[in-house]
């Protein structure tokens, strides 16, 4: 990037003609017509990322998931055939949770209220006086399934009677794209969650432009004060309702004190997200992937660097409260060193994560005041503004009509 | 305790060893969040002034394998110093003003299954 032609202020609206430009409307944060058709047309009926197979590596390994919105309790397990499988939490009997834990390790999942017991597999393997049920068939009392499937370790669910689109035609592209990215080499995963009093669309636009970076993150990823030209995308490309946007490179990275010597022992975050060129780049090294941020609709981001990743997860719980699971993934630390370097690394991330988040709420209790009717996005902020093209071609409701709150789109 | 509390040469941290070694980023966290900013700087002094010889040190350490006592105490200085380092680097403060407040947000990676 050179620094006496800056790139053309309305670049992206010239390659993305269909993407609207006019002001965002407000009411999206706080409508409970535009909530209700996102529980069913999105959450409903998508592909959602809900965790990683590292959570269970193990036959028997299992992690419970509520996808609040339809009041589902969802269990992942690894079975005895390796396979990763979900079911609802739910007894056939009467109703009754069988797994009251969040994860943990099985050998059956045996319901408290009259003793019903599934293999890993869902199948129901044992129920007390059987012989006084009427007509009973074991075979077809296995615990409901949820759609699963796996996409480079990555588990999604799918909560439709029968998913629109298989998994890898739903990821499309970035399926593609990134199916070659070492998400193994990086084992070693951190792990933050919280509830935001916030509207789960307010936590997603924090995560889909880099034009805050300078300025929410203006302590701690100081290299873009010294590039003024640092937050502009490199490149943006859209399919399936799917985004990918490039970072540029930094020309260097100003490492502080402590960082620098974490990064004599292991990478680090801020010097990744910074991705100064080296000179050693060439064909026959491996693929360097510089600061690739991807939003997997509707609720997964998964931003690749060169030696690390990061992911956010997002799960609305009401129209005004949003679940979220930020992970960062290491390599394994070679030295009692590296693991001070990848300490400092975790905390710097997770300090700027800080930052993400510090505005959200504020934002919410705004759009419900009804301060503002409208957001002005700009050209960087194209990813934001094809996420709401999306919304509404999905819903059925145009986030860009400022005058209807229901306007159909 | 057998012998010193930290390796030959690292004198000048001693008396951070009783209140500065925690075993999980929580608690420093929660360390790094109620204490004095005077006593945090005082803290990082000593310890970035102390780590280049420290890790080269635990470079020749496993990452796994449990170190011995002392070098275990030093250790647990450096990830001290890992937590502190962004206040007193980049904040001036013991966490930036108006950041999202850290205690609503679980560790999960520290909690038991």
């Amino acid at each position: 990037m050179t620094e006496s032609s800056p790139p053309p202020f309305h670049r992206f609206a010239e390659q993305f003609s269909d993407i609207p430009r006019s002001p965002l409307a407000t009411w999206i944060y706080d409508s409970d017509e535009l909530f209700e058709r996102e529980r069913n047309e999105i959450f409903g009926k998508m592909w959602l990322c809900i965790g990683r197979d590292d959570q269970v590596p193990k036959t028997g390994d299992f992690f419970v998931k509520d996808i609040h919105v339809h009041k589902a309790s969802v269990i992942v397990v690894r079975d005895r055939d390796g396979k990763i499988k979900a079911h609802h939490n739910v007894c056939k009997h009467r109703g009754n949770k069988v797994e009251w834990g969040s994860s943990g390790k099985c050998r059956a999942f045996t319901c408290k209220f009259h003793g019903w017991s599934y293999k890993l597999d869902g199948t129901l393997a044992d129920v007390p006086d059987e012989e006084r049920f009427f007509g009973f068939d074991k075979s077809e009392n296995g615990l409901r399934p949820v759609h699963v499937d796996v996409w480079r370790g990555f588990i999604f669910v799918c909560l439709a009677e029968k998913p629109a689109l298989p998994l890898n035609e739903f990821l499309g592209e970035f399926g593609q794209n990134f199916a070659d990215y070492p998400f193994e080499a990086y084992p070693t995963s951190f792990t933050y969650r919280a509830e935001i009093n916030c509207n789960w669309k307010i936590v997603t636009d924090a995560f889909q432009e880099a034009y805050h970076v300078p300025h929410v993150h203006g302590k701690v990823l100081t290299d873009y004060h010294h590039d003024p030209e640092l937050h502009l995308l490199e490149s943006v490309s859209f399919d399936k309702n799917h985004a990918t946007f490039a970072m540029p490179s930094a020309k260097e990275h100003r490492a502080t004190p402590a960082e620098a010597l974490g990064l004599q022992h292991t990478v680090n975050i801020a010097a990744a997200i910074s991705h100064v060129e080296s000179d050693e780049e060439s064909a026959d090294q491996p693929k360097l992937w510089g600061f690739v941020g991807n939003r997997v609709f509707p609720n997964f981001f998964c931003d690749v660097l060169d030696g690390l990743y990061f992911t956010h997860e997002i799960l609305p719980i009401s129209k005004d409260r949003t679940w979220y699971e930020h992970r960062m993934y290491f390599a394994e630390p070679q030295s009692a060193a590296a693991v001070y370097g990848q300490e400092i690394s975790k905390i710097m991330l997770r300090d700027a994560l800080l930052e993400d988040l510090s505005t959200l709420e504020h934002t919410q209790s705004a759009m419900q005041g009804r301060v503002l009717d409208r957001f002005q996005l700009q050209d960087e902020e194209i990813v934001l503004r094809d996420f709401y093209k999306t919304i509404g071609d999905v819903t059925d409701m145009d986030c860009f009509n400022l005058e209807t709150e229901g306007g159909t789109a | 305790m057998a012998g010193k509390a930290l390796p030959d040469g690292f004198s000048q941290l001693e008396e951070f060893v009783a209140d500065w070694i925690f075993p999980t980023e929580g608690e420093r966290l929660a360390k790094r969040i109620s204490t004095d900013y005077a006593e945090i700087e005082r803290f990082y002094s000593a310890a970035i002034g102390a780590a280049p010889q420290a890790l080269d040190l635990l470079k020749e350490r496993s990452a796994t394998e449990e170190l011995p006592a002392d070098e275990a105490r030093l250790s647990g200085l450096m990830l001290m110093l890992a937590e502190v380092a962004p206040a007193v680097e980049l904040f001036g403060a013991p966490l930036e003003a108006g950041a999202y407040d850290p205690r609503k947000m679980e560790i999960v990676h520290e909690q038991a299954d």
